[in-house]
């Protein structure tokens, strides 16, 4: 075991006290008892099971935490959150190291999906509602999978499930101020 | 009676199916569902993963506006509206302080603020309840007798604790709802697993195997095709089944209860599915 020096540690017990903060989880008290693996359906394609995860937050180690691809992979399904015996909702941890990633400007290894939240925001953004063929069209074009689900797509819409034109509710300013409002408070 | 009803951006586009049939369902009640003025999106799954004020925000603004209305009692048929909807009221109720913030951000902008009165459910919960089950078994005209499904209720209706209307872990309301119009439910061990509906654009590959999976296993109950009570439960079963042969049908669980009641727009609402359940429904004499 290698022994940090003091400015190392404070680097470390700092970020892990910062995720612990943002996140209202008691990350401290997490023991290692992987019931939260057990129950994690996406536990199979992560890089670090969500219990190293904890661990990783607990010693600081931020690097590690914030290029890994288990946050990214977490569909807030809350199977950990449910049997957690220390009562830790492991998927709000993973959405504050999604918001840290990103305010941070680290590569993210699965940058698809950020760019699919992104979109879908910014519909909300500028309609109140999720406009779904913009939002599908925004998320093709910035992504380059023009083709993907182009016959899905094509059934969706012979079936009236996806309208070509979007709904925009009344008082969008109010949208835009609370997304305003949102971004002032990630700076 | 009337109740106030928040469809969210789903039931309005990819599950209008469930939408028209879950009107129907409380139309027979008796129940009119009055739509939300100017409601907003929830914000789902990209709302929370990356921004937690948001996560409060935008169910927030709905809440205000439902706690101007004369009924307060809010129904939402999404499960992943109902989820962080319900999650926005159950921190303003319990006062935690960026609740409280987002509570005075929204008094600035609506010029209105939420005190935490509305009571949030979903339709499960109220057809649950006894002044609904009593007058359920009247209401069935046409028995779905043959049908046999395994129930899914997926994550976000019973995790976690607090939006819970049901056990977490063995939930069993639509169970019961099913077996009344004459459904025969299988038992499975998949109720409550997760159908990875929030990756479906963007990780479609490791969605596709999760899918894979549970209409494997729902065959191995011996199902012929599943009940959901969630539009994005129900889209992503529906539309993910690519690695399988003979693909099983995936009901909202209105429909099952509208079809029993012999509503004449089920036809309807079948013409809106990827998987065809009408060869199931004639083949047992039930469309």
């Amino acid at each position: 075991m290698s022994i940090t020096n003091n400015q190392d540690s404070a680097q470390h017990a700092s970020f892990g006290q910062k995720i612990q903060e943002k996140s209202h989880q008691n990350i401290l008290s997490c023991y290692q008892c992987m019931k939260c693996a057990g129950g994690c359906p996406m536990n199979h394609a992560m890089e670090h099971c969500n219990y190293e995860i904890l661990r990783m937050v607990q010693m600081g180690e931020a690097d590690t935490v914030l290029r890994s691809n288990t946050p990214w992979l977490c569909l807030s399904c809350k199977t950990c959150a449910t049997r957690c015996p220390n009562g830790i909702d492991t998927s709000k941890v993973m959405d504050t190291l999604k918001a840290e990633a990103v305010a941070a400007g680290i590569p993210l290894s699965e940058k698809r999906t950020a760019i699919f939240y992104d979109s879908f925001l910014k519909m909300v953004g500028w309609f109140g509602r999720l406009y779904d063929f913009g939002m599908v069209g925004m998320y093709k074009t910035r992504t380059g999978a023009f083709f993907a689900d182009m016959d899905l797509g094509k059934e969706m819409m012979k079936r009236g499930k996806m309208p070509f034109l979007p709904h925009r509710i009344q008082r969008v300013d109010e949208m835009k101020k609370i997304m305003r409002r949102a971004k002032e408070k990630r700076q | 009676m009337k109740l106030s009803y928040y469809p969210g951006c789903s039931l309005h586009s990819t599950a209008v199916e469930y939408n028209d049939s879950t009107e129907a369902v409380f139309k027979a009640f008796d129940v009119d569902l009055v739509e939300l003025p100017d409601w907003n999106c929830c914000g789902a799954t990209a709302g929370h993963s990356t921004d937690r004020y948001l996560a409060l925000a935008l169910p927030l603004r709905n809440l205000v506006i439902a706690e101007a209305e004369k009924e307060k009692e809010l129904v939402l048929p999404c499960a992943a509206c109902y989820n962080l909807i319900k999650a926005a009221d159950h921190y303003v109720r319990e006062g935690t302080p960026e609740a409280m913030e987002a509570v005075r951000d929204m008094k600035e902008i609506t010029g209105k603020t939420y005190s935490g009165s509305v009571h949030v459910s979903h339709p499960l919960e109220v057809l649950s309840r006894p002044e609904y089950a009593a007058k359920l078994p009247g209401k069935v005209v046409k028995p779905l007798k043959g049908l046999k499904i395994v129930p899914y209720y997926g994550c976000l209706l019973t995790r976690p604790g607090y939006v819970a209307f049901d056990n977490t872990e063995q939930p069993h309301i639509m169970d019961d709802l099913m077996k009344t119009v004459g459904v025969e439910v299988r038992p499975w061990s998949y109720k409550t697993d997760c159908c990875g509906g929030g990756l479906t654009l963007s990780r479609t590959d490791l969605v596709v195997d999760i899918i894979t999976k549970l209409i494997q296993e729902a065959k191995h109950a011996g199902a012929d095709a599943l009940v959901t009570a969630c539009p994005l439960c129900q889209i992503t079963l529906d539309t993910r089944q690519n690695k399988i042969q003979d693909k099983l049908p995936v009901f909202h669980f209105t429909e099952l209860m509208g079809i029993s009641f012999g509503h004449k727009g089920a036809g309807e609402w079948m013409k809106k599915h990827i998987v065809d359940p009408v060869p199931l429904l004639k083949g047992l004499h039930l469309l």
